[in-house]
Parts: C-alpha cells; structure tokens; sequence
C-alpha cells in the first residue's frame, strides 16, 4: 500500500530524496493521463508531466500540508496545461487542435478494453470541454468538490450540480449507445 | 424517464474511472526528469550558491523598491521644506525722523506713508514741514553756490539753536 502523498512531500522536505522518487512514481501515471485527455501526444503528456514534477520539486519547501497533496499537484498540472495552451496559442477546444482525435485514438489505443469502455470514452468525449475538465477532476482524478472549485475557479455549489447533471446525462447517453449495440 | 439515483450515479462514475485506466510511464522517463531536475536547480539554491545572483537580486529589488518607497516618503507630511518665518519691522517713532538738511535728489522717490499714519496730526506736521524744506530746498538751488551755502549754514545754525 502507498503511503500518503502529503508524507512523502513532508519527508522530501526533510531532506528523503527518496521520497520524491516515490511521488513521482505514485503521480506520474495520473498526470499523463490527465494531460492525454485533455488531447496532447503521448511524448507532450510526458513532458508536461515533467514540468509538474519540476515546479513541485522546486515549490515543495512552500507547500503547508494543510490541504491534500493531489489537489495541489493538479491545480499545477491545470496551471502548466493553460500555460501549454498559451504558448502553442491553441484554445482548449478540442476542434482548434489539428492532431486532437489523432491522439485521443492513440491514448485509447494504450489499453485494450472493453467495448463498455470504448462507449465510456466515447460518451466523455462527447461532453463540453468544461465538463470534460470537471469530471476530469471531480470524478477520474477523485479530488474533492472543493479543491475542484478552487482549481477551476467555481463556486462549489456549482462543481456539484455540474457533475450531478453531467452524470446523469452521460449515463443515459451511455444506455442508449450500449441499447445500439 | 426515471432520474437515477445517487448510488446509480456513484456506480457509473466508477465505471467511468475503470474506462479511464492510468497509462504506464515511458522507461526513461525518471531519468529524463531527474536529468532535467539536476540541471535546473530551484531558485532557492542559486542564490545560494552564487554571492553575484545573491547582488544582482538585491540591486533589482531595491532598484524595483525604490522608487515607489520614494514617492511614498515625498508625500508623507512634515517632510516638507521649513515655511519662512515671516516678521515685522516695527514702525520708526515719529520723533526720531528728523529733517535733513541736504541736498534735494530729484530722482528720490517719495512713499506714500503707510495707512496707520494717514490721519496722524503730528505726521502729518512732519509731511508738511518736510515738503516745505522741500521746496525751499529746491528754491535755493536756483541761486549760485556760495549764496546756497551760505543760506544752508544760518539755517543749520539757527535749527542747532531751536533744539
């Protein structure tokens, strides 16, 4: 079993290198599947993966271990993305980005899974890209309501109702596609 | 149609998270990190390391400080210049200006006395007796020197003997 992320940042602070080699092992997967949803190439998601680990690396010592760990390592993941975005001067639609369903295609190919996933994926991608970055957060990554809200810069009320409607429609589309089959 | 309920909605979120399977990492991946980590050191240890960045950081600060902390000391009150001390010269006494018996500079300007002595009887005295020595004065330049001269030293003997 892994230990806390927010242990292994407190025992990098005090000086366990090895510590920090365990946070990347531990955050690593979850950051380049973050970022190869959000539509980048697989070598892109690595190196934005590396940017997160360096800004961390190079913040720790300011990092106060009141909140959870994994919510500060996505509001930076979320950070550099936006930072990605500016300097490639593409918007986060996923239309503005030429190689989008190319890479996609690419990140689905990583796993082989079920049908059922492949409608699961489907139906995701189908959503707005607000919806995709809030259940990106709220639901694949798990972070708390709050710590959502504050990474995307909504009241927490509205991260609720969101993801309580965009569940609700992404399961009935998910019915009705798996009726098709 | 039905809504589903909330523990429905819980199990198709967690079919969602099963779609979404975490991808593996390339094989280089920690030493490409680890690499670029050794090679950009946090901020904190180069000023560390190096007295020039520990110098050119504190120039750039208090360069970047300096002048706001300027303009604030500029209008801070009581930083201002000291005002001039404004004084008044009393006035002279009346009885001290006396009658000078000497020569009538035409170019002199002549003041107007000031407000407070306007209705003064005794000043006024002194203006009448000044503006008759005046014209007298000018009176007597039209006659040749040594007759002037002459003229001036009885008046001036005769004035020793009034005081």
């Amino acid at each position: 079993m892994t230990k806390p992320s927010e242990d292994l940042l407190t025992r990098f602070n005090q000086g366990d290198a090895a510590a920090f080699a365990e946070l990347v092992e531990l955050f690593g997967p979850r950051l380049k599947g973050f970022f190869l949803r959000k539509g980048v190439q697989v070598s892109t998601a690595e190196d934005l993966s590396q940017h997160v680990f360096i800004r961390l690396y190079n913040s720790a010592s300011r990092y106060q271990a009141r909140g959870r760990f994994d919510s500060f390592c996505f509001q930076v993941a979320h950070n550099i993305f936006l930072d990605h975005c500016r300097s490639k001067k593409v918007t986060l639609h996923g239309d503005d980005i030429p190689e989008q369903s190319d890479e996609r295609a690419q990140a689905s190919e990583q796993v082989e899974a079920s049908d059922r996933d492949q409608i699961l994926r489907k139906v995701l991608a189908e959503q707005d890209d607000e919806t995709q970055q809030l259940l990106e957060l709220a639901v694949l990554q798990k972070l708390a309501y709050a710590d959502v809200a504050t990474i995307l810069d909504i009241p927490v009320g509205t991260v609720k109702s969101r993801v309580y409607y965009a569940l609700r429609r992404m399961r009935g589309q998910f019915k009705k596609y798996e009726q098709d089959l | 149609m039905n809504n589903p309920s909330d523990s429905q909605l819980d199990d198709f979120a967690q079919l969602l998270q099963q779609a979404h399977p975490e991808p593996p990492m390339s094989d280089d991946f920690d030493q490409q990190l680890f690499a670029k980590l050794e090679s950009s050191p946090p901020l904190r240890n180069v000023f560390q390391q190096s007295r020039f960045m520990r110098v050119a950081a504190s120039l750039l600060l208090i360069s970047v400080l300096g002048v706001p902390a300027a303009a604030f000391m500029g209008i801070l009150p009581g930083t201002s210049p000291k005002p001039p001390v404004l004084l008044f010269m009393p006035a002279p006494n009346i009885d001290d200006i006396g009658i000078e018996l000497s020569a009538v500079d035409p170019e002199v300007v002549v003041i107007p006395p000031v407000d407070e002595y306007i209705n003064d009887p005794s000043y006024q005295q002194k203006v009448t007796a000044i503006s008759q020595h005046n014209s007298f004065r000018l009176l007597i330049q039209l006659l040749p020197d040594e007759i002037e001269a002459c003229i001036l030293d009885f008046i001036s003997k005769m004035n020793k003997l009034l005081r």
